[in-house]
């Protein structure tokens, strides 16, 4: 649905002359019924690949189409429900007024405004700010506006940039359930987080970006027989073959529970786990201890 | 796409009304108020002429509020981002936004008008809707060009036509190319200072010019917003 051809973008500061790659060579295709990701640090391009996207920015070199066309003409026939990391509203609309206005642009038909306004207010939790001018919202519910008037469009592509940015915790979840009901088969999603626990509980792939190019695209988040990971074994007590049972696994000293790290391919640790509970050992928790994105977010960006 | 920008265009009327209206009031009451207050003598069978020196003095001022910023604040305050995401056309968007301000800008010549009927009275200067909206597509439409790449447009709009009547007498335009070019490049304020619409007769080259150039001034903001991204900043 989207394809990212060798784009490179450069942005040209004049006073004093300087020029920033903002991205180099990026070449990906983001299919419909996909929910894509984007990572990197600070800088990396995440922000720029999207907004090449919504056709808010020409690539310095290369191509981006969205079913063949070129972004912009896309976006003005078919519309993209877009969340912006910055939720930028005129301060003194209203809640329900900005949403009644973006149903509007949206082409939402009259007799179904009100009511899918009504609807959006209502799963977002804005129920008791809809009549408070945008200036009067907290970070987090202005947040949620963003994402509520995403929402009243029916578009085939979705674009979140920081979408849980202010975000509470609770929020974050809400957040997530409803990415997973937009899923769609003929619709595409991107993401662009930092939040990399967030991208691989949402995301089919992964891209991570640096310094503007792409580094590697992390795939299928389940884990794969051969591959060595480590996970986190929280015991519901003492055991004293623990050591034992998993080669190599390390104390967690400063958790007040009893925690141990251990090493190695998820076949193996589940044989090793089904021994050690028939002698007598009680499982509290089984977890990864650091996620396979995060395991290829560090060496992406060359940190260990 | 047309439709729903229809369907959007009182929205559009609203906030120009909301955010410009005030300002625009002041103005009208500015230059109204010596005349309310009786400080300034009517001639006799003279109220449709004061009223309209009035109101013509009034309108670079009104023209300035309803038109600054008209696309540059979009794309400052990052509005377009939601907006632009919608399936419309930002050259449609901005050619209505156009419209409004036109409208707010009538509207508040009509409000001094209707005050005058009411303390003074009843006056309607001659031509009054043609000369105004001709006066407001020949300054608004440079301010709008402007909007689109510059953050002080009204500043720059005003010395564009400044700087216009000085640069014609510098270089006439009879004695060289310069002149030539600089009487088509520059604003055509040396042919709105002698009035447009006169009573002898209408000098109708002249409005084709101002018009004319006005509408150049649209097609170039119209094609800046076509034509350069909105995401230009990093």
């Amino acid at each position: 649905m989207i394809e990212f051809v060798e784009v490179s973008k450069d942005f040209r500061n004049f006073l004093p002359p300087r020029t920033t790659h903002a991205l180099e060579g990026l070449t990906v295709t983001i299919e419909r019924g996909e929910v894509f990701g984007i990572a990197g640090p600070n800088g990396a391009g995440k922000t720029t690949m999207l907004a090449l996207a919504l056709g808010f920015l020409e690539p310095t070199r290369g191509t981006v189409r969205i079913d063949g066309e070129r972004p912009r003409r896309h976006v003005e026939k078919a519309g993209v429900a877009y969340v912006s990391e910055l939720v930028s509203i005129p301060n003194w609309w209203t809640v329900t007024g900005a949403l009644m206005r973006y149903s509007v642009l949206a082409g939402v038909e009259q007799c179904d405004r009100a009511r899918m306004v009504h609807e959006a207010i209502e799963r977002l939790g804005l129920e008791e700010h809809r009549s408070k001018r945008i200036k009067q919202l907290s970070k987090g519910n202005l947040q949620r506006l963003g994402i509520t008037q995403a929402l009243l469009s029916d578009s085939d592509l979705v674009v979140l940039d920081e979408p849980t940015h202010g975000l509470d915790p609770l929020w974050t979840q809400r957040f997530r359930d409803i990415v997973t009901d937009l899923r769609r088969e003929d619709r595409a999603i991107m993401i662009a987080s930092h939040n990399l626990d967030e991208l691989e509980r949402l995301a089919d792939r992964v891209a991570i970006l640096d310094r503007g190019s792409l580094s590697r695209i992390a795939g299928s988040h389940h884990a794969v027989s051969g591959e060595i990971l480590r996970y986190r074994l929280v015991l519901a007590g003492e055991h004293e073959s623990v050591e034992a049972m998993f080669p190599g696994a390390q104390r967690i000293d400063n958790a007040r529970q009893v925690a141990y790290d251990v090493s190695g391919d998820i076949e193996d640790l589940n044989a090793r786990l089904e021994r050690f509970l028939a002698e007598g050992g009680r499982v509290q928790a089984f977890f990864p201890a650091q996620s396979r994105l995060e395991v290829a977010f560090r060496e992406a960006v060359g940190e260990e | 796409m047309t439709a729903t920008l229809l369907q959007y265009s009182p929205r559009q009327l609203r906030d120009t009304l909301l955010t410009r209206g005030a300002a625009m009031l002041v103005i009208a009451v500015v230059f109204t108020l010596p005349i309310l207050m009786g400080a300034v003598r009517i001639p006799p069978n003279g109220a449709a002429v004061l009223l309209d020196g009035t109101l013509s003095a009034m309108s670079p001022f009104l023209v300035m509020v309803a038109t600054y910023g008209i696309i540059g604040e979009d794309v400052r305050r990052g509005y377009f981002r939601f907006l632009f995401a919608k399936p419309i056309s930002p050259v449609l968007y901005y050619a209505q936004a156009f419209l409004a301000a036109l409208i707010a800008f009538l509207a508040a010549q009509l409000i001094v008008v209707a005050v005058f009927a009411l303390v003074v009275e009843p006056a309607w200067p001659e031509r009054w809707l043609l000369e105004r909206t001709v006066f407001f597509l020949s300054f608004g439409s440079v301010i709008f060009a402007l909007s689109r790449v510059l953050p002080i447009d009204w500043l720059i709009g005003w010395l564009l036509f400044g700087v216009g009547s000085e640069v014609r007498d510098w270089y006439p335009v009879s004695e060289s190319l310069r002149g030539k070019v600089f009487n088509v490049v520059f604003p055509p304020s040396h042919l709105m200072e002698s009035g447009l619409f006169p009573v002898e007769g209408i000098e109708w080259g002249h409005v084709a010019w101002v018009v004319g150039y006005a509408a150049m001034c649209l097609a170039i903001g119209l094609s800046l917003v076509r034509f350069v991204p909105f995401g230009t900043q990093r």
